[in-house]
């Protein structure tokens, strides 16, 4: 029997096979984006893992006993507005609410910026239909649903041929009645291929913009969700599946297809977010808490963090240009990669990005007709890159045309191409600490007080020229770099997290009413646990409130125990509070009431984890074994003969002092002068500042 | 010193003070429990160096941004030799330090590093109360003493000890003191984030280093802007704008003139023409009417400059106002309402000159501010305790600019949008107030080939005693913004009381007003101003509007010139092309 995780990203599906030894292989076949049919890459991904082992592919499928799968189609249809028709049940009076937005501009635009084309919200004014109902700030529904004007809607909407409905209604977050009300209407007349959501459900949380948007978003993707679920296990069933089937959510956890369906939005931002979990995992393994993941791709650099053994959560985002609510992994992307183009703007200043060559044409070394100069041809001409024998010896690339397009800056800069390559690389190393800053300063962290996994197929090339530029010790390498996220989702729990607003000041708060609400929590994580005969006793519960001082318009999450919440806990709570906010904001103000605004419970299970397997040892931490050639590489602006080692002949315990260069099929590491690698016994490059 | 301005550490360096302030406006979002700052933006913050010059202007009020520079200024030059580290200075005065009427707070820090100072920076907002003859700002007051308390430069923490008797003196006369003593830890804590991050930075690379850097930054903006400058055709263009009134002189509206000269690669605003200072609130000090005219045109450096602009960007534009007038007001006068009234006045001057000079990047005005003050008791708490509710959520959004409709996440023309609002939930909750309509109206903006952002409509329901009802900040009641090209100007706001079956209109909304219990307020802000006529306007678009319910069948027809049905909502063609005759486009010449 096998496992098998699957990763859709933006040019590869990667997939990451265990066999029952828990030997890994890794494999990959190009992404099928045409038509939103990504089910194909997977199935395709999957064959390639059935030949590697000599099988067809129905024999291989047949027995996957564990199929976890992490994928970008529910982010793709809402950035390319791929999405469902969708259609909109508002109260009466507030039917603009998704397109004011909280007239907040300056969140995704400069206040400068005046010439810009109007936001066009998911919905359609046209198709956000108002009803008279209302539910008051304490609960109190003072106008049931009118169902006649309601049954009128219904009309419309089947006359509109919509494909999803998200009903939003004010003050829902205090009592969902008239949203559930409506939502059981809905679904009783409208065809059942049409989806139906409702805000209180995704999102039971004061503040009608974000909840409004969280359940527009959740609808819109919610058919495409669904048909791409459906079209992939018909793929696999085809095949003869039988295993079990888990998908990613943004959370970082896993979760079965049939919960998933109910509430789509947890799809998007699926893939990406695994990686930190595999973070915790091998963490865990090398005795590795606190760390920092980076990971650079061809367009992107992913910052996110892990602290005590925990991946940091955000509780809302943007996504583009429309606000998300929910739970995820927080991971701060920028416009920093092997394909980001540099250019001199007009303070004359050096930047790299946020514009990329992408995959095609790439950069200029590719010989592919791209003339702009990328990070990647920088590495080129600094001689990080071997031209002769790149990506294991599959492309060959072109120095003149890397040092051509290079000349293009180097000019206006007055520098020679080679300073030029160095200012470049500099600059791109600095986004990228750049955005590793602003990932943990803002969780209050100091970055020196963690280690940099330098993850994905680009990062290991820049991460100690990272790692100087933040003054962090210590680089983690995985074995499994280039495909972290596929490999990360071994190590997934399954579960979901879920809230409820309490909205009450800490010294009157109901421990009752509070055990009570937890209850309901664990009551709907155990309905949608049900498929997978998981009981109670076999959940994690992960407890936390939101809190805030009096009159604050922002939160600060506090952890709670597993267990019933007594009075004393709630007292602990307060003082808890009054210490992060004090390490968060430089102060905290211990006379000022404390009042909880939301619960929160994370119900996981714990998924089943890979054994980490060991490569071979050497009583030697001589390296020498692993030298292929020497080549010319700049450090410190001086170019200088490198010893050039091959990943696969490295044991475990040799140690190579920087500079040095070690190249893999997948990925090339750059180890810099005043850096010393280390090869643990997981095949992990461990590299300290010596 | 050529090693130390290599352009990687000044793009870094350029970039951390950048991150450092977008961390204090992300600080005080999460930590004020004033509206203001953390949910309108309405903030004074930045970064300076040790000779006061600004190198870091984030986003903020306009009014507040480079204004800040006078009270950093006032702090250096009142406290010269008695400056430590750990200091906090607090000032609202408008005229010895440039703040921008009295609620303006404004906390500054000097950053030391190895003994001297190397950085400044302040943190300020508009506070809920400060005193005076009655609660809120805007109201006009006797003097320039009853319009709040008055705080000159003062330390109000010596070597980072808080100076309580000081404090004591300022929240004595204050009506929500609690309230104050929570925002005052608020601001001054992102002064001293700006501190930690900002010594981590001088440890990094040495105050040389980044002395020099940030030289050569002002040194390049200058020069980004001056070859910007020299791009516009040279010329000498006029305009005028005008708000409803003072505040004491009813029915008799402030006109504020500008003349702007582009000559080779430097640009001067002239305000000096603008009606002399007045005895109702529309005052405003220079500090004022510099950081807004600049605001505006860093709107029209175009957006790769947005982030980069500092004190060099000042070098080669010119703000001038004459002493004495309503843009450059003596000691003493009243300026409750400079940032609302006089302010986007003077921001829409420039936005109409430079209009004029670049008609490609055309912008037209936006609509006059609609903003709510409620002040009364709260009878859901026991006992029943004073509420002062400002919200911005009538506000309507953007005018029209050259390509493109209004944008509509936008409010407060007058801040360049800087505004956000407030979730209806949020205020139900804070206040005793049932908020009953918020929404888009129809037929409700500035026509145009390129419309405003359409107008919204605001209803909420008083449920407590009798309270007042402030429309200070209002304009727009009976003056009209400018459109541009043919484009139609903003419309006229309303706003009404309905008492049982009387319907009340507020038809001069500077005089406060009394409510009683169970009234309903409603609040109309009409949109901003268009470019382009309106028969200009691609049909299509007219239909998607009707579509929309934006536009009715009848503005269509009239205004748009577009014959729409009324069932299927088809454009009737040949009716459209006898209506829109055969004239040809506008052409746009100039620029």
């Amino acid at each position: 029997m096998y496992r098998v995780c699957v990763e859709i990203g933006g040019t590869f599906t990667d997939c990451v096979v265990s066999d029952e030894q828990g030997n890994l292989r890794q494999f990959k076949a190009p992404s099928t984006p045409k038509d939103g049919r990504f089910e194909q890459g997977v199935l395709d991904a999957m064959a390639e893992a059935a030949e590697g082992y000599g099988l067809t592919p129905a024999e291989f499928t047949s027995r996957v006993e564990l199929l976890v799968h992490g994928c970008t189609v529910a982010t793709n249809a809402v950035v390319t507005r791929n999405l469902a028709k969708t259609a909109m049940i508002t109260t009466s009076g507030f039917r603009d609410i998704i397109e004011m937005r909280r007239a907040n501009k300056i969140e995704t635009k400069s206040m400068y910026e005046s010439c810009i084309a109007p936001y066009e919200p998911i919905v359609p004014r046209d198709l956000r239909f108002v009803l008279e109902e209302e539910t008051r700030y304490d609960g109190t529904v003072t106008k049931p649903v009118n169902k006649a004007e309601l049954k009128i809607i219904i009309e419309k909407l089947k006359r509109e041929k919509v494909e999803a409905v998200a009903i939003c209604f004010v003050n829902s977050y205090a009592n969902a009645e008239n949203e559930r009300v409506t939502a059981e209407l809905c679904r009783e007349f409208l065809d059942p291929e049409i989806f139906i959501t409702y805000s209180s459900d995704i999102l039971p949380t004061m503040g009608e913009y974000e909840r409004f948007s969280t359940a527009v978003v959740s609808a819109c993707v919610g058919p495409v969700v669904a048909q791409y679920t459906t079209a992939l296990e018909q793929g696999l069933k085809a095949l003869g599946f039988t295993g079990q089937l888990f998908i990613i959510q943004a959370n970082q956890l896993a979760q079965s297809v049939t919960a998933l369906k109910r509430k789509p939005v947890y799809l998007i931002g699926s893939g990406p977010s695994a990686a930190p979990a595999g973070g915790v995992f091998l963490g865990g393994v090398i005795g590795e808490p606190n760390m920092l993941g980076g990971d650079m791709g061809g367009t992107t650099f992913d910052a996110s963090l892990v602290y005590n053994g925990e991946v940091s959560l955000t509780s809302g985002y943007w996504l583009d240009e429309e606000r998300v609510g929910i739970k995820a992994v927080d991971v701060t992307s920028i416009g920093a990669g092997g394909g980001s183009i540099g250019w001199v703007n007009s303070l004359g200043l050096l930047q790299v990005g946020p514009q990329s060559a992408g995959a095609y044409p790439g950069p200029a070394c590719y010989n592919k007709g791209g003339t702009d100069p990328c990070v990647a041809d920088a590495a080129v001409v600094l001689g990080y890159f071997d031209p002769n024998n790149f990506w294991g010896g599959k492309m060959k690339l072109d120095v003149g045309l890397a040092k051509a397009a290079i000349k293009k800056i180097a000019d206006p800069l007055k520098m020679t191409v080679e300073q030029a390559a160095q200012a470049m690389f500099t600059t791109v190393n600095a986004n990228m600490a750049d955005g590793i800053t602003e990932i943990s300063t803002k969780k209050g962290y100091d970055v020196r007080d963690f280690s940099l996994l330098a993850i994905g197929g680009s990062t290991a090339f820049c991460a100690m020229f990272i790692a100087d530029l933040l003054n962090i010790k210590k680089v983690v390498i995985p074995r499994f770099a280039p495909t972290f996220s596929a490999w990360s989702m071994f190590c997934l729990d399954i579960g979901r997290d879920y809230v409820r607003s309490y909205i009450c000041p800490t010294s009157t708060a109901n421990p009752d009413d509070i055990n009570r609400l937890f209850e309901d929590m664990i009551g709907e994580a155990l309905k949608e646990f049900e498929v997978l005969n998981v009981a109670r006793k076999d959940l994690t519960l992960v407890k936390t409130a939101d809190l805030r001082y009096a009159g604050q318009y922002h939160e600060v999450e506090v952890n709670l125990h597993e267990g019933d919440i007594t009075a004393g806990d709630i007292e602990k709570l307060a003082e808890e509070f009054h210490k992060t906010h004090a390490d968060l904001y430089t102060f905290s103000m211990p006379w000022v009431p404390v009042e909880i605004r939301n619960l929160r419970l994370i119900a996981k299970s714990k998924g089943q984890k890979i054994q980490v397997e060991r490569i071979e040892a050497t009583e030697t931490s001589d390296p020498s074994g692993a030298l292929k050639q020497k080549r010319p590489a700049s450090f410190n602006g001086n170019y200088k003969e490198t010893n050039i080692y091959d990943a696969h002949k490295l044991k475990a315990g040799n140690v190579i002092a920087g500079s040095a260069i070690i190249e893999h099929p997948l990925t090339t590491t750059v180890i810099p002068e005043g850096w010393e690698l280390t090869v643990d016994e997981y095949g992990n490059f461990i590299v300290r500042r010596v | 010193m050529a090693a130390q301005t290599d352009p990687i550490t000044i793009a870094t360096t350029w970039h951390a003070l950048q991150r450092i302030c977008r961390e204090m406006r992300q600080h005080i979002e999460r930590t004020a429990t004033n509206v203001l700052a953390c949910t309108l933006h309405d903030l004074a913050y930045g970064i300076w160096n040790a000779k006061g010059e600004a190198i870091a202007i984030p986003e903020g009020f306009p009014c507040r941004l480079l204004s800040s520079s006078f009270q950093i200024r006032a702090v250096q030059k009142k406290f010269a030799g008695k400056i430590y580290s750990g200091d906090v200075f607090l000032t609202n005065d408008p005229f010895q330090a440039g703040a921008v009427h009295l609620p303006d707070w404004v906390f500054v820090r000097p950053i030391f590093f190895e003994g001297e100072i190397v950085f400044w920076t302040c943190m300020g907002t508009h506070v809920p109360d400060n005193g005076g003859a009655l609660p809120g700002a805007y109201f006009l007051a006797f003097d320039s003493i009853a319009e709040g308390l008055n705080i000159p430069p003062v330390k109000v923490v010596e070597k980072g000890v808080l100076q309580e008797g000081v404090l004591d003196i300022i929240l004595a006369n204050n009506r929500l003191a609690d309230m104050m003593r929570r925002e005052i830890r608020s601001n001054i804590g992102s002064t001293t984030l700006a501190e930690k991050r900002t010594v981590d930075l001088l440890k990094r690379y040495g105050v040389e280093t980044v002395n020099a850097c940030m030289d050569e930054m002002i040194k390049r903006t200058e020069k980004a802007v001056r070859e910007k400058i020299a791009q516009w055709p040279d010329g000498v263009y006029k305009a005028e704008a005008k708000t409803d009134d003072d505040g004491a002189n009813i029915g008799v509206p402030v006109t504020i003139r500008c003349t702007l000269t582009i000559k080779g690669d430097e640009a001067t605003f002239d305000f000096s023409e603008s009606d002399e200072q007045v005895r109702g609130y529309a005052n405003e000090g220079y500090s004022v009417t510099m950081s807004e005219a600049m605001a505006a045109a860093f709107m029209f450096f175009g957006p790769e400059l947005a982030a980069y602009h500092n004190e060099g960007s000042l070098r080669p534009v010119h703000i001038i106002a004459k002493e004495g007038t309503v843009t450059n007001c003596k000691p003493g006068a009243l300026v409750a309402a400079a940032p609302s009234l006089i302010g986007n006045k003077v921001l829409e001057c420039v936005m109409d000159t430079l209009s004029q000079a670049l008609p490609h990047q055309a912008a037209a005005c936006h609509p006059g501010p609609l903003e709510l003050m409620f002040i009364g008791p709260d009878m859901r708490t026991m006992p029943p305790q004073l509420y002062v509710y400002v919200s911005f959520n009538p506000d309507a959004g953007a005018g029209a600019t050259y390509g493109n409709d209004g944008y509509q996440i936008f409010a407060c023309g007058g801040t360049l949008g800087v505004v956000a609002k407030s979730d209806a939930e949020e205020e139900m909750v804070r206040f005793p107030w049932r908020i009953t309509k918020y929404e888009f109206m129809t037929d409700a903006h500035g026509a145009g080939k390129w419309r405003s952002a359409p107008g919204v409509i605001w209803e909420g329901v008083n449920e407590s005693i009798d309270c007042s009802s402030n429309l200070g900040p209002a304009d727009g009641f009976h003056t009209q913004g400018k459109g541009q090209q043919g484009g139609w100007d903003s419309r006229l706001n309303k706003a009404y009381i309905i008492r049982g079956d009387q319907t009340i209109e507020i038809k001069e909304p500077h005089i406060p007003q009394q409510l009683k219990g169970g009234d309903i307020f409603v609040a109309k802000a009409m949109g901003g101003a268009g470019v382009g006529r309106p028969e200009e306007r691609d049909p299509e678009m007219v239909r998607r509007d009707v579509k929309y319910g934006l536009v009715s069948i009848e503005m269509a027809r009239d205004v748009y010139k577009v014959s729409i049905d009324p069932d299927t909502l088809e454009i009737y063609e040949t009716a459209t092309q006898k209506m829109r005759g055969d004239t040809p486009e506008t052409e746009v010449t100039k620029g």
